[in-house]
């Protein structure tokens, strides 16, 4: 045989080995993003669960391969100057009970918690509509928008996630974003009684970005809801699930520094949140400390 | 292509495959693979055998119509409680050795200890194993000579005498006549009665209390916390290391929690787990005490100077599960036990720990500031004083003794007083309560 040719045909034999040894090596963690845990199914048998337990999915839901890790936070102190300025308050303050600082200023009262609350309490508050106009979500959350953005309260890392009304009462829940994911525990609320907004809370947080050597796998959506139903028992009558979203959530700690664990945040229509830890399959917040 | 590339290509694609055929023939661990298989035994030390687990806590020799008391970590204490416990370890068949009759007249006193905890006895037990179950309170050995006797006082039940064998006999016999007292191990006997305190107090005394006499010295002591290895604590407490996550207080302060149970480091160690992973069910007082050695030791070690004071039931209301236990831990420096905030507290079932609290400390050095201890009529009166300020016009005591107490990394030399079932704690110089503690 001609020397020039075996080599041809070794080069081509050993390509096609490397090529399955490397899909063998590889081939999983290649095809991750492209993988979808729950098969159809397993997701029928979990609609069938919550539905025999009262309770009713209305979003869609993401059934791929997720990783996650741990996520350091620390409380954030830079949105407290920002909104004394704005709002022109002076820095002295008082300690009232529970060493909260409160700061007194003609447009508004800044009060701020030990643990990095704030709330801004305005002095009047601001209309947005007319007292007994009705407005849908959308008009509401484009003026309080509009307002939050005007007075230096836009804050890029968050966004609107849901509405609740409580009579004369509705608050604007905006959640904090960091890389794409909402941190659960970061947060903006917009109070508003009778279309006047009232006060404004602002909990946010400083992330540090997660080493990728410690993700792991999250368990799937699937197997969240499940525990869902394990945990919080069957309803009646059912409850309405409007979101879930993989994010990060713990409660609020008066710390330097803590780490939150990857959750599943299942959103219901009345606006209260069951957050199921994403690595245990527990239901947050749920610590000794 | 040249015949040159084509035989370099060639080189480096078997090369190549050389390579991933190893990864794949000798395996390559995902760092999930490593994750899930986080969970490794890890403990700090083997548990301790039974036999090292109970020490008297007292032991008191007579002689020459005196009274000495010896205490934990002295040389003398640990010579007659390695006789006695071995002694008690051998006899195999008590039944052989009761003395049916009464103790001669001739017969003294000669040791006498108590045990609190209480010494198992019994097949479960390595003391008296042949002996029916039971749980050693005291014991006091009588001698006439080169015959000894033993007292066994058994918990609720009538005490039992013994004539030991003549070789054991021999020995403690031994033992006592080469003891020599040290002047500050001698003590004073309040019989039962009234004890008149100037001032017109008094105090009833209902069974024998023997109090250090004289003026003792104690030295002032400097301690430091003990040191444990942080990762190796986590992973006692955690099966999954990587399920953790940490929280840091602005005090400094370490929580660690999987959502579940939860650790913090801070001033010593806190862990709490409230749920209880299987139902607790009633374990025998032996079982007990081994599942507190065990869990002692695997979560931090069991220090020489540390010693059992407590273990008992929880208080059990009636919806409370059964078979949850609390066991306490003092430290022993020269002998006396080191009180306020030190030592290990647990609450555990016989399938792990429920809360523990362990913050202990180290001999750092002597201060070398030598406490003369006030005298324990003024220390007596002065806790009585206390509790006439509040009310209280009768009077009962039922323990007294010296220790130390915890204050600002130094152990002080306190009096420690039970007086009508209260415990009263004061310096032993000012006679005053320490900082920090209320009466």
């Amino acid at each position: 045989m001609n020397l020039s040719r075996a080599k041809t045909i070794l080069i081509y034999a050993f390509l096609g080995l490397n090529l399955f040894l490397c899909f063998q090596l590889f081939g999983e963690e290649l095809l991750n993003p492209l993988r979808v845990r729950v098969s159809r199914n397993e997701w029928r048998y979990v609609e069938e669960q919550l539905a025999n337990n009262g309770y009713i999915l209305e979003t869609k839901v993401d059934r791929s391969v997720r990783k996650s890790a741990f996520l350091t936070v620390s409380p954030s102190a830079t949105v407290k100057e920002t909104v004394r300025k704005h709002f022109n308050i002076p820095a002295t303050f008082t300690t009232g009970p529970g060493e909260v600082h409160l700061y007194m200023g003609r447009e508004a009262q800044l009060r701020v918690y030990p643990g990095g609350l704030l709330r801004v309490d305005l002095t009047p508050g601001f209309p947005l509509l007319q007292e007994r106009a009705v407005a849908d979500e959308t008009v509401l959350v484009s003026l309080t928008e509009r307002y939050l953005q005007e007075n230096g309260l836009a804050l890029a890392e968050i966004r609107f996630d849901h509405l609740v009304r409580s009579g004369k009462k509705t608050v604007l829940h905006y959640v904090q974003i960091f890389e794409g994911m909402p941190l659960f525990s970061g947060y903006l609320k917009a109070i508003l009684e009778n279309n006047t907004l009232m006060a404004v809370e602002i909990y946010l947080l400083e992330p540090e970005t997660p080493l990728e050597e410690r993700e792991m796998e999250v368990i799937p959506a699937a197997r969240a809801l499940l525990r869902l139903t394990e945990l919080l028992g069957p309803s009646a009558p059912p409850r309405r699930i409007v979101k879930a979203d993989l994010g990060f959530y713990s409660r609020e700690y008066d710390a330097e520094k803590w780490e939150m664990p990857p959750v599943w945040r299942f959103l219901f229509d009345n606006g209260e949140s069951c957050f199921i830890n994403a690595f245990t399959g527990n239901l947050e917040p749920e610590t000794s400390n | 292509m040249s015949e040159r590339a084509k035989s370099v290509l060639l080189f480096l694609l078997v090369l190549l495959s050389i390579l991933l055929t190893c990864q794949l023939w000798f395996g390559r661990q995902t760092a999930e693979e490593v994750a899930e298989n986080g969970y490794e035994p890890v403990y700090f030390e083997e548990p301790r055998p039974l036999a090292q687990m109970i020490l008297p806590e007292r032991i008191s020799i007579y002689g020459d119509g005196q009274c000495y008391r010896v205490r934990p970590g002295d040389p003398d204490f640990n010579l007659f409680w390695g006789a006695l416990s071995g002694m008690l370890q051998e006899i195999s068949e008590p039944g052989h050795y009761y003395y049916g009759e009464s103790l001669p007249q001739e017969a003294e006193l000669c040791l006498s200890l108590q045990f609190k905890p209480f010494l198992p006895l019994g097949p479960e037990s390595v003391w008296l194993k042949s002996r029916r179950s039971g749980e050693l309170a005291g014991m006091q050995i009588w001698r006439s000579a080169d015959r000894c006797w033993a007292v066994l006082e058994v918990n609720e039940s009538a005490a039992e005498l013994l004539l030991l064998p003549p070789q054991w006999g021999a020995q403690l016999a031994g033992l006592h006549d080469q003891f020599v007292p040290a002047a500050n191990q001698l003590c004073e006997e309040l019989a039962p009665g009234e004890l008149k305190l100037s001032r017109g107090a008094a105090v009833t005394v209902t069974a024998p209390i023997y109090v250090p006499a004289g003026e003792p010295v104690i030295d002032e002591l400097v301690l430091k916390p003990e040191l444990l290895d942080r990762e190796l604590l986590l992973k006692t407490f955690f099966i999954n290391r990587n399920l953790v996550r940490e929280i840091k207080e602005r005090d400094g302060g370490l929580i660690y929690t999987d959502g579940e149970q939860g650790m913090r480091l801070g001033n010593g160690l806190d862990y709490s787990h409230p749920r209880l992973e299987q139902k607790p069910v009633n374990l025998s007082y032996t079982a007990a005490l081994l599942t507190a050695g065990k869990l002692l030791g695997y979560h931090g070690g069991w220090p020489g100077n540390l010693r059992l004071v407590s273990l008992h039931p929880e208080d059990e209301d009636e919806d409370s599960p059964k078979g949850l236990y609390r066991a306490q831990w003092y430290s022993y420096f020269e002998g006396y036990p080191l009180l306020g905030d030190s030592g290990v507290v647990m609450s555990y079932y016989h399938g792990g720990l429920m809360s523990y609290r362990r913050s202990l400390y180290e001999l750092h050095y002597t201060s070398g500031n030598k406490v003369p201890v006030s005298d324990f009529q003024e220390a007596l009166k002065a806790a009585v004083m206390i509790l006439a300020d509040e009310g209280v016009e009768q009077f009962t005591l039922e323990e007294m003794d010296l220790a130390y107490y915890f204050t600002g990394m130094r152990a002080i030399p306190v009096w420690l007083i039970r007086l009508n079932g209260r415990e009263l704690i004061l310096k032993a110089v000012e006679l005053i309560p320490p900082e920090g503690w209320e009466p």
